[in-house]
C-alpha cells in the first residue's frame, strides 16, 4: 500500500513537473514572440497630447520632408525569410496621391510595373506574377512609407512612453504613428492593427541632396510583419519634378 | 509552423527563384543557339516568307528590325546576312576570340523608358578571365559586384553605407548563366541548349541578333542585338529590348585584353568584394593558344 501511495505521489509530482515546464515554456514563447516584429507593444501606446503647437511643428515637418512631385531612384535590397535579392526601384509622384513605381533589374530589365491612385493599385507590369492582393497591399504600405504621402491635417499629436513626440491616425481599422526624435526629425513609421505592430519603417541618415531645400532620409528600413519581408532602400538620387497632371508625361 | 505559413515560405522561394531567372535571363541572356534552328520553327517561316517579299531585313517575327539605338538618320541601311554568312562571321568570331584570355571593359548602361520619357543610367566594368571567372561591377549610381568563380557564385550590394553579402536564393540559374556569358564572350554562340534563334545583319556595324525561340520568354523579351566592333569582331554594345518600347543600352569601352588580373579579383570569400588593382601599365600575358595556360610577359 505505502509503495502504491508513494508511486502515486511521485507520478503526481512527474505530471506537475511537466505541466510546469509546458506553463514556463508556453508564457517564454508568449514573450519571445512578443518581443519580435516591432518589438513589445507597449512601446507604441502613446498618449495623446493636447500641444496645437507642437501639432503645428510635426505636421509642417512632416509636410516638409517631400515635395507634392518628385522622381527617386532607389536601390533595395529585399529579404524574405533568410534570401536576399538587389533591385533598382523608379518612383514617380505626380501629385496628389498618384504613384508610378518601378522594380528594375541590374541590366534594366522591369519585374514589376504599378501605378497607384491614393488606395487603388493598378498592376501594368507583373513578371514575378506575385500574387496581386497581397502585393498591392505590400507595395501600397512600401510607397506610403517612401513618399510620406498622408493625411496630416487629420492627425493628433501624443507622446510616446519614452517621450518622443508623435503624430497618429485611424484609418479602416490600422492606427499610423509617425515618431519623431528629440530633434524633431522623423525616425520611425509604425502601422498597428489590433494592437499588433504589422509594418514599421525607419528614416536614417538624414541629408540635402542637391535641387532640395530639405533634408531627406538617405536610407529607408521597412518591414512587413505580415508579408515577411524588409528592405533596406538606399535613395540614390531625388528630384523635385515639374510634372503636371493635366499633361501626357504620365500615360 | 501552420500550414499557411509553410505554403507562404514555399510561394516566397518560388518568387525569389523566379526573380533571379528574370533577372539573369534579361541582363546576359546566354549566348548559346543553334544556326540550324534558324528560321526552322513554325514561325519562322513567316520570316522566311517576309524576307522573300523584302530585301531590307525583316528577320524573324520577333525581331522586326533594328531600330539600332546607336546608328543616326543617314547612316548605312542595314541589311540581312544569309545563313552562310553569318555561319562564317560566327567562325570568324569564335576564331578571333580564341586567343583572348582574359578581358576587363568599362561599362555604361542606359535604360530608356518610353512611357516616362527618361534614361536611367549607370556605369561599372566587366572582368573575364578564361574558362569561367566572370565578375560585372556597377559602381555608379550605385554600387555592387556580381562575382563567380568556377562552382562559387556571391553578389555584394554597397547599403546604407557598407558592404552586403546577399544570400542569393539560387545560385545555379547565375552560374548556368554568367558560363554563358562566359561562353559569349569567347565567341561560343552555337550550343546544344539554344534559348534563342540567331541572325545578324550588316549597317553602320554587324549586329547579331538573338531572337527567344519560347513563347513565354518572348512574351517579355523582344530581342537582344549584340553589335560588334568592325575590326576585331568584339562586342562592342549589348541592346536588350523587353515588350513594348523599353530597351537597355550597354556599351563597352576601354577593354584591355589578356591582362594580368590578380587573383583576388574572382575572389569569392571576403566579406566585401575585393578592390580590383590593375597596374598602369598594365601587365600582359602572352596567349600559347586557345586553351594554353597563361604566363607573364613582363
Amino acid at each position: 500500500m505505502r509503495k502504491q501511495k508513494t508511486n502515486s505521489k511521485i507520478r503526481k509530482s512527474a505530471i506537475m513537473r511537466k505541466l510546469h515546464s509546458t506553463i514556463v515554456s508556453i508564457v517564454l514563447l508568449t514573450v519571445v514572440l512578443m518581443a519580435c516584429g516591432c518589438g513589445s507593444s507597449l512601446r507604441y501606446q502613446t498618449t495623446v497630447l493636447q500641444d496645437s503647437e507642437l501639432r503645428e511643428e510635426l505636421s509642417s515637418n512632416l509636410k516638409s520632408i517631400y515635395p507634392e512631385r518628385f522622381k527617386a531612384l532607389h536601390r533595395v535590397i529585399l529579404s524574405i525569410y533568410d534570401k536576399q535579392i538587389d533591385a533598382t526601384g523608379y518612383l514617380m509622384a505626380y501629385g496628389n496621391g498618384e504613384y508610378r513605381l518601378l522594380a528594375l533589374g541590374d541590366f534594366g530589365n522591369v519585374f514589376f510595373d504599378i501605378s497607384s491612385d491614393n488606395n487603388k493599385v493598378l498592376i501594368n507590369k507583373n513578371l514575378l506574377k506575385l500574387s496581386a492582393k497581397k502585393f498591392s497591399k505590400g507595395v501600397l504600405k512600401d510607397i506610403k512609407a517612401t513618399s510620406l504621402y498622408v493625411p496630416v491635417d487629420q492627425m493628433q499629436v501624443a507622446q510616446m512612453p519614452d517621450g518622443h513626440p508623435v503624430l497618429r491616425y485611424t484609418a479602416e481599422k490600422e492606427t499610423y504613428l509617425f515618431i519623431f526624435n528629440s530633434n524633431r526629425l522623423l525616425e520611425e513609421y509604425v502601422i498597428l492593427k489590433g494592437g499588433q505592430c504589422i509594418y514599421k519603417a525607419q528614416f536614417k541618415q538624414w541629408k540635402q541632396l542637391p535641387g532640395l531645400s530639405n533634408q531627406v532620409p538617405i536610407v529607408i528600413h521597412t518591414t512587413n510583419y505580415k508579408l515577411h519581408y524588409s528592405l533596406v532602400i538606399d535613395v540614390i538620387k531625388f528630384e523635385e519634378t515639374p510634372f503636371n497632371l493635366n499633361t501626357k508625361d504620365r500615360q | 509552423m501552420d500550414r499557411n505559413s509553410c505554403k507562404d515560405t514555399v510561394n516566397t522561394f518560388k518568387i525569389l527563384k523566379t526573380f533571379l531567372i528574370l533577372t539573369v535571363l534579361f541582363g546576359f541572356s546566354p549566348s548559346s543557339f543553334s544556326l540550324a534552328d534558324q528560321c526552322k520553327e513554325k514561325q519562322d517561316n513567316k520570316c522566311q516568307s517576309d524576307k522573300a517579299k523584302t530585301p531590307a531585313p525583316q528577320m524573324c517575327k520577333s525581331s522586326s528590325l533594328p531600330s539600332d539605338p546607336n546608328t543616326t538618320p543617314g547612316d548605312v541601311k542595314p541589311v540581312m546576312l544569309s545563313e552562310k554568312e553569318l555561319e562564317k562571321l560566327l567562325a570568324r568570331i569564335e576564331k578571333d576570340t580564341s586567343t583572348l584570355i582574359t578581358l576587363k571593359t568599362d561599362m555604361t548602361q542606359e535604360k530608356h523608358l518610353a512611357m516616362f520619357n527618361d534614361v536611367l543610367q549607370s556605369e561599372g566594368m566587366c572582368i573575364f578571365q578564361k574558362p569561367n571567372k566572370v565578375r560585372l561591377d556597377t559602381t555608379s549610381p550605385y554600387r555592387s559586384s556580381l562575382i563567380t568563380s568556377g562552382k562559387r557564385v556571391v553578389k555584394y550590394n554597397f547599403s546604407n553605407g557598407k558592404w552586403v553579402k546577399l544570400k542569393l536564393p539560387s545560385k545555379d540559374i547565375v552560374l548556368m548563366v554568367t558560363r554563358q556569358i562566359a561562353d559569349w564572350l569567347q565567341g561560343k554562340f552555337i550550343t546544344k541548349d539554344s534559348l534563342y534563334n540567331i541572325s545578324a545583319f550588316k549597317g553602320q556595324r554587324t549586329t547579331i541578333v538573338l531572337s527567344p525561340k519560347n513563347d513565354k520568354l518572348r512574351a517579355t523579351l523582344n530581342r537582344i542585338e549584340l553589335a560588334l566592333s568592325e575590326d576585331r569582331y568584339r562586342i562592342e554594345s549589348v541592346t536588350i529590348y523587353e515588350d513594348g518600347n523599353d530597351f537597355t543600352v550597354m556599351r563597352f569601352s576601354n577593354e584591355l585584353e589578356n591582362i594580368k588580373l590578380p587573383k583576388e579579383v574572382f575572389d569569392t570569400h571576403p566579406a566585401e568584394p575585393t578592390r580590383i588593382n590593375i597596374p598602369s601599365p598594365p601587365i600582359y600575358l602572352k596567349a600559347k593558344s586557345s586553351n594554353a595556360k597563361t604566363e607573364d610577359k613582363q
